[in-house]
């Protein structure tokens, strides 16, 4: 039996999610949770969730990838860190090869990605506004006073239209509360929410794409078959949201690692990682005006890596290895 | 007196060594910081675009600072886009400053130029000086874009890309040390001399980019173009037409072929801006790069109408392009992400032989 596995990590803006492979790229283990602004709690809570089926393993490579993958990727010691649309795009073509477009919802960006025979040819995210993300569900579901995994649910049982504008999610909010008091079902407005937010999308992060089935749809959002089925309905296609759609990320960052094939991971020992300090700090660098902001990477009081900065000051000088690997510079 | 203009890069360079030869200095301009940045978007107008409000929190730093006339170099075509011809504008934001006064020092053609020339240093300006002050700026604008232009190819060609920064620094002091049109030519051979013998690595560039975009942002080398122009140390060779050269130099009859080139595409009364973009898009695609980098200031309204167009041309000729809007937020991380997902996208294509 071959005993090798490789462990992709994605954290992102709300949410943690730690995957791991085997040679058959087969997961084996999937964690799923929120980072509650703690990431280096998260991804060791994450890693612990996993870590019973790494026994008797070995792990032969480490991803990360997310908008956290420098961070986490200097902490666990990643062999790799790529961004997060070479990763979903990865994990996409591995499972489903025939995908033509995905369609990927997290807690604060959202992207599109084409895919053309076996490529990405053409990507998008979302810019200025956060109207279209997961943050704008779970504001509507405090709002409304409903978990907002009960949002999907709610939205199916939908009987009637309700309007509610898309383009921004303060006036979004502003059309639930009126819609409230004017005495629609909830059901009916958060199944307007949900088209909403898919208006949004499709105008903003979709705009001038070439939308063809087969279409997946990424990320936590896609729990939500409200915005499945607004999807569907605005664009004409199936929109399928497949098994892993929450991990995918992970599950890219760990095929990427595995794209290595390296003899042996860098990865530290789990145990090393559970006990570890390591935070990160905020530096201004105070060589020039520009004032970049530089990340330091502190473990057990001692300085273990920089990142950051637009001139070559702290990657000439005092950036370790480890913050290469970082970079994705492997 | 004092003489202050803003920067874009390293471009003050050019316009100090139009009023050195007329026998006057200029401030260098404040590098951009936080403060400054703050204190353009408290002056300017809600919808200036990012790159006008860096200006303005430029100009109102060496105001405060006590500097009183702006030389302020405009672009000489007569569509420029609103950030290159705000003089008036400025006039009325900095009235409350004594002594203050903004003059362009650029005209659509010599006796334009001169006029304004004159209107800034007084009537006594003559003709033949006007003529080497220009003569000096130009041939300090093409230097400096040259050097840009080979460092950034250098920093992907050469296995030392620390010694191409020393070159590239080293350079730049001496253009702005140049004193008049030979002094400039020797630092160009010297350049050239030095350039020649760094050391280059063994393997080609994996990819060529052309860059194309808003012209203050081409020219910025203090931020947010030091993040793009660092993929060249990957490997990727980066190219793209330097804009402030080309608005120093448009006129009527620099920008007619071009206009003419983009008449596919561009339509009714396109800004200068524009007409540049999109002809060195099509340039580019013609030269068979790997893809193009439309970089702008979020706000701009002429990049921003032309990122429709530049959609088409790369639709029409299948070559991928990746739009960047600068200054809609300030974190890196987004820049770099759709950078390294841009490349990534690119070298995909490039190993499966995806042919446009």
């Amino acid at each position: 039996m071959n005993r090798k596995v490789w462990i992709g990590i994605d954290v992102g803006s709300i949410t943690c999610k730690v995957v791991v492979l085997d040679a058959d790229e087969r997961v084996l283990a999937a964690t799923y949770r929120r980072t509650q602004g703690c990431v280096v709690d998260a991804v060791k809570k994450g890693l612990d969730a996993v870590a019973d089926r790494l026994a008797g393993r070995v792990v032969a490579g480490c991803g990360t990838t997310g908008s956290a993958r420098k961070l986490v990727g200097a902490l666990v010691g990643a062999d790799a860190v790529k961004n997060e649309i070479t990763a979903h795009a990865r994990a996409c073509l591995s499972l489903h090869p025939d995908a033509r477009t995905i369609l990927e919802i997290g807690g604060e960006d959202s992207k599109i990605i084409i895919l053309r025979d076996g490529i990405p040819v053409d990507f998008a995210m979302n810019t200025v506004c956060a109207a279209g993300t997961g943050a704008f569900l779970d504001q509507l579901a405090a709002r409304l006073g409903v978990p907002v995994e009960r949002l999907g649910d709610l939205a199916a049982a939908s009987t009637r239209d309700v309007a509610i504008a898309g383009r921004c999610t303060v006036f979004a909010e502003s059309d639930v509360i009126f819609k409230q008091q004017t005495g629609h079902r909830i059901e009916d407005i958060v199944a307007g929410a949900c088209r909403s937010l898919v208006r949004n999308y499709l105008n903003d992060v979709g705009k001038g794409k070439t939308i063809e089935p087969p279409a997946l749809f990424l990320g936590g959002v896609a729990a939500n078959r409200g915005i499945a089925a607004a999807f569907a309905e605005a664009l004409g296609i199936p929109v399928v949201a497949p098994e892993h759609h929450r991990v995918m990320g992970a599950l890219g960052a760990a095929l990427v690692a595995k794209d290595l094939r390296l003899p042996t991971s860098r990865m530290r020992d789990l145990n090393r990682i559970r006990s570890s300090d390591f935070r990160a700090e905020m530096l201004s660098c105070p060589h020039c005006p520009n004032a970049c902001e530089i990340v330091r990477f502190v473990e057990c009081g001692s300085i273990v890596a920089y990142l950051g900065g637009r001139c070559d000051r702290w990657s000439a000088t005092e950036r370790t290895e480890l913050a290469r690997a970082a970079a994705g510079e492997t | 007196m004092n003489h202050f203009t803003f920067s874009w890069g390293n471009n003050y360079i050019a316009v100090r060594g139009l009023l050195r030869s007329l026998g006057h200095d200029l401030a260098t301009p404040p590098r951009i910081d936080a403060a400054i940045v703050e204190r353009g978007i408290e002056l300017a107008h809600p919808f200036l675009c990012f790159s006008g409000k860096l200006v303005l929190g430029q100009l109102a730093a060496q105001l405060e600072r006590g500097d009183q006339r702006l030389a302020f170099m405009s672009s000489l075509g007569p569509e420029a886009c609103r950030c290159a011809d705000t003089s008036e504008y400025l006039r009325t934001l900095f009235a409350g400053y004594a002594g203050f006064s903004a003059h362009r020092i650029g005209g659509a053609g010599f006796g334009s130029a001169l006029s304004n020339l004159r209107s800034h240093f007084g009537t006594t300006v003559r003709k033949r000086d006007g003529l080497r002050a220009y003569a000096v700026f130009f041939g300090k604008v093409d230097l400096l874009h040259k050097v840009d232009k080979r460092c950034t190819a250098l920093r992907c060609l050469s296995s030392a890309p620390e010694q191409v920064r020393a070159l590239e620094r080293e350079t730049i002091d001496r253009i702005d040390r140049a004193a008049g049109p030979i002094a400039l030519w020797r630092v160009s051979c010297r350049f050239d001399r030095a350039a020649a013998r760094l050391p280059l690595r063994d393997a080609a560039p994996s990819l060529r980019i052309g860059v194309v975009g808003g012209e203050h942002i081409l020219s910025e080398l203090d931020s947010i173009m030091a993040v793009v122009k660092g993929v060249a140390e990957r490997g990727i060779l980066l190219d793209w037409r330097s804009g402030f050269r080309m608005l120093a130099r448009a006129s009527d009859g620099s920008l007619a072929p071009l206009k003419e080139r983009c008449r596919p595409y561009l339509h009714g009364a396109p800004s200068t801006s524009e007409i540049f973009s999109c002809a060195h898009a099509l340039d580019f695609v013609e030269e068979g790069y790997d893809g193009i980098l439309h970089v702008y200031a979020f706000g701009c309204m002429p990049q921003t109408a032309l990122k429709p167009i530049l959609q088409r041309v790369a639709a029409d000729a299948g070559v991928p392009l990746l739009s960047l809007s600068i200054g809609d937020r300030f974190a890196e991380e987004g820049l770099e992400n759709r950078l390294e997902a841009f490349i990534d996208l690119l070298r995909a294509r490039k190993k499966k032989g995806v042919s446009r």
